[in-house]
């Protein structure tokens, strides 16, 4: 397992980083109160039109209706300097309440999708439910889907993109968890 | 002598009543007379023509003219028109439905492995710069 921050490579879960002290009271002091966000969209930027926000809240209504147990949730955002997209997904995945039923631990199947329109990174972050059936290569394949309309300055169709191409993964990873039995977690 | 007398009163009986009054002819009726007072030929003017007869009606047994050709044409597209518009708002619902589509799920695992105090999500994530091509691209996968 990885640092979010530093990357910093880890033998066993931590409370706190023992490199950098990355933690999440560290970073509620760094971002403070948590902004206001919707349960499928946000857009903090006010870069997407609201006909395009329309249609990719429709398409994650879809998505759930496919994936009952997970709501992927996406914000668009404009991080200060000094900021890292990765930080700032790890930090609204657990302050954020995007679902009204409280969920946590591995009873928690979320997904969130962070943009940072200003130093254009994204970052996609699952809870820990999620964890165990989908790795981190099938979160890398669906932020490349992402990256070819998003480089072309296509916001709604890059998000398009990313939620395609992790509906068909997710696919995939459900057969194969339902099919064979989970093996002991390499995280 | 008993049956002489009755025969004798009998005799004088009808003679005695032939020579009465009763016996008398009677008197002669009035001769008829018609009643012009009382009946007035036409009284409400003179009497209306006769209808006129009604000619029966001849029920025609020629042929109808069939329907146009450029009718069926214009019905068959509109019909088409019709279909295809109640089958692509019928798609758009049944894709927003997922009709078509089942429901994928994932077994609950095990008791999570808690990880730099968040209970939610434990920083599994992956990350990757979309800005211009000439910056340095890098995919990074930050697995907490």
């Amino acid at each position: 397992m990885k640092c979010p921050s530093c990357a910093a490579h880890l033998s066993a879960p931590v409370s706190r980083c023992p490199e950098c002290k990355f933690s999440l009271q560290r970073l509620d002091m760094k971002f403070g109160l948590v902004p206001r966000h919707s349960r499928y969209l946000s857009d903090r930027s006010g870069r997407l039109p609201i006909p395009d926000m329309e249609a990719i809240r429709k398409e994650l209504r879809l998505f759930e209706k496919k994936f009952p147990q997970i709501l992927l949730s996406v914000l668009v955002t404009e991080l200060p300097a000094g900021s890292g997209v990765n930080e700032y997904a790890f930090w609204m995945a657990n302050r954020a309440r995007f679902s009204s039923v409280k969920k946590k631990e591995n009873d928690n199947f979320d997904m969130l999708l962070v943009l940072d329109v200003v130093a254009q990174e994204a970052a996609l972050t699952t809870g820990y439910g999620l964890e165990p059936y989908v790795n981190e290569e099938v979160l890398r394949s669906v932020l490349e889907a992402m990256a070819g309309p998003l480089r072309k300055g296509d916001l709604p169709g890059g998000i398009h993109a990313g939620i395609r191409a992790l509906t068909t993964k997710l696919r995939e990873c459900s057969d194969l968890a339902i099919s064979q039995p989970l093996e002991s977690a390499d995280l | 002598m008993h049956s002489l007398r009755i025969a004798l009163l009998l005799t004088l009986g009808l003679l005695a009543f032939a020579k009465s009054p009763r016996a008398a002819e009677p008197t002669p009726l009035p001769a008829p007379s018609s009643a012009n007072s009382l009946f007035k030929a036409q009284s409400f003017g003179p009497l209306p023509p006769p209808t006129p007869t009604p000619t029966p009606r001849r029920i025609s047994l020629e042929e109808e003219e069939p329907i146009p050709t450029s009718w069926w044409v214009g019905g068959i597209a509109v019909a088409v028109l019709a279909l295809i518009g109640i089958l692509f708002a019928a798609s758009r619902a049944w894709r927003s439905s997922n009709v078509f589509d089942r429901q994928y799920r994932f077994p609950e695992g095990d008791e999570a492995a808690l990880r730099f105090g968040g209970t939610r999500s434990g920083g599994h994530m992956a990350t990757i710069q979309f800005g211009p091509k000439d910056r340095s691209l890098r995919s990074e996968t930050k697995d907490g």
